[in-house]
């Protein structure tokens, strides 16, 4: 299980807080949503679970080890991050995308890499593509290599940020198909989104963010749905559920 | 072009095609020195990886390779440096060095331009895969570096092309000075530097269609 204890950020000369002092769970086998407005924190979150910020407080632990005392290819055994443009090398073809990490981190031969690399191309219906470069894919199609770079890895657990703000609406139901076969395969996913439908679609569990603090829900899609994002204060839609008693789960707040 | 010119081309060309040979040879080890020299001083300054100190310190390395001019850096190299270190460097060895060293100055700019364009996503996705930092350099970001500076390289090694000529002044056999010593001989200035002038530029055309070919390599990659 990936985790927090304590996790605080803070960003730019006036160290504006960004994170405080936020204590979350995510556990393996289940969907976690982090939602909120834009700038509420959610990307600055998942960038911390993939330690990509630099200095913040309080720790990332993963199975109770600190995230940042794992080697890197423990780190990327542990945890894969998949940034909202998705950031495939553009110099290498959607295959060498996937076959290079295999070859170089994993230092498996390239021929064993190269087939491994197909199948997960195959696995994400990517297979014919194979030969393209990324600048030659659609936005769907450029997200789909991207899951396979990350899951060719194997990593335990995954985190999407923003994983549908390009895609068209077919593409975000081949998405949703996707991270709900992944969740059923063991993995632990993390999405940070604002978009309550697709979080909805997904979710077994979800952290509300704003202003750099967090409320933790279970079973909360009525939640999500009754306090919305019009909702001024976090704390508001634990009371909103705890009043309505709708979802049948435990409100933890965690603040 | 009467018959004498063509007949002085033909009894000079094979001196000249040594001065070339020669010019082809401290053109190609400077080459080497400097786009290695570059890497590394692009390398250490690069915003991604810079360090206060050891950044600074090839900053201003850097800075005098490119504000000394070429020449005076070659008489320090070839008059100066034996003097003070007691080293005795040949005319071809502190013509090489010398041309390496200053031009590694303006590589290492092109090398750190073409670092700092890659986008930081870049970085984070191979560090996020799991990539060594050598690897994360070595896979991720030199490439795409490449195709950004490439056009900067190659205008160095064109600027190389014609600096070698300088060498002559201290009496490297190369192209300049064969064509100085046959005019010197034969008193025909305007045939034998035409010929050398288009020695020049056939090395020239060669360097270039070589980062054309080069370029269209890397094409692929949508800036």
């Amino acid at each position: 299980m990936l985790r927090t204890e304590n996790l605080c950020l803070k960003k730019g000369k006036e160290k504006k807080p960004i994170l405080q002092n936020l204590s979350l769970e995510f556990p393996l086998n289940c969907t976690t949503a982090i939602l909120g407005r834009s700038g509420a924190g959610k990307s600055s979150l998942l960038r911390c679970l993939a330690q990509l910020e630099e200095g913040y407080e309080g720790k990332v632990l993963f199975d109770d080890k600190p995230l940042d005392s794992l080697t890197s290819m423990e780190r990327a055994n542990s945890v894969s991050y998949i940034s909202q443009s998705y950031a495939l090398f553009p110099h290498l073809s959607a295959l060498r995308n996937c076959q290079q990490p295999l070859t170089v981190v994993r230092k498996m031969e390239k021929e064993v890499a190269r087939e491994f690399a197909l199948h997960t191309l195959d696995l994400l219906e990517m297979k014919s593509y194979a030969n393209a470069y990324p600048h030659q894919l659609s936005g769907g199609q450029r997200q789909r290599v991207a899951i396979a770079r990350a899951l060719a890895l194997n990593p335990r657990l995954v985190l999407f940020d923003e994983p549908t703000s390009a895609l068209d609406p077919e593409s975000i139901k081949g998405l949703i198909e996707l991270i709900s076969s992944l969740r059923k395969s063991g993995k632990g996913i993390v999405i940070a989104t604002h978009d309550l439908d697709f979080a909805e679609a997904l979710l077994d569990q979800v952290y509300y963010l704003q202003d750099g603090l967090a409320t933790a829900c279970k079973n909360c899609s009525e939640v999500i749905r009754k306090a919305g994002f019009g909702c001024s204060n976090a704390r508001q839609i634990a009371c909103s559920f705890c009043s309505s008693g709708a979802g049948g789960g435990s409100v933890v707040s965690l603040l | 072009m009467d018959s004498t010119s063509l007949t002085l081309i033909k009894s000079s060309m094979p001196l000249l095609l040594q001065g070339a040979l020669m010019t082809v040879k401290i053109l190609l080890s400077a080459s080497f020195l400097s786009l290695g020299l570059g890497l590394l001083f692009g390398i250490a300054t690069c915003n991604k990886l810079r360090t206060t100190l050891l950044s600074s310190v090839l900053e201003g390395t850097t800075f005098i390779l490119r504000a000394v001019p070429f020449y005076v850096q070659l008489l320090i190299w070839y008059f100066v440096l034996p003097d003070l270190f007691g080293i005795d460097l040949d005319a071809f060895t502190a013509s090489f060095v010398s041309l390496g060293v200053c031009s590694s100055g303006y590589m290492a700019q092109a090398v750190r331009g073409g670092i700092n364009a890659v986008e930081n996503e870049q970085w984070e996705a191979a560090k996020t895969l799991g990539y060594s930092p050598y690897a994360q350099m070595r896979y991720v970001i030199l490439p795409q570096m490449l195709k950004t500076c490439l056009p900067s390289i190659t205008n160095k090694l064109d600027a190389m092309v014609k600096s070698t000529s300088i060498l002559s002044s201290i009496g490297l056999l190369e192209l300049t000075r064969m064509g100085m010593n046959i005019v010197s001989r034969e008193m025909q200035p305007l045939t034998i530097y035409c010929t050398v002038a288009l020695f020049y530029l056939l090395i020239s055309a060669v360097v270039n269609t070589f980062s054309k070919y080069l370029e269209q390599r890397l094409s692929y990659v949508k800036n």
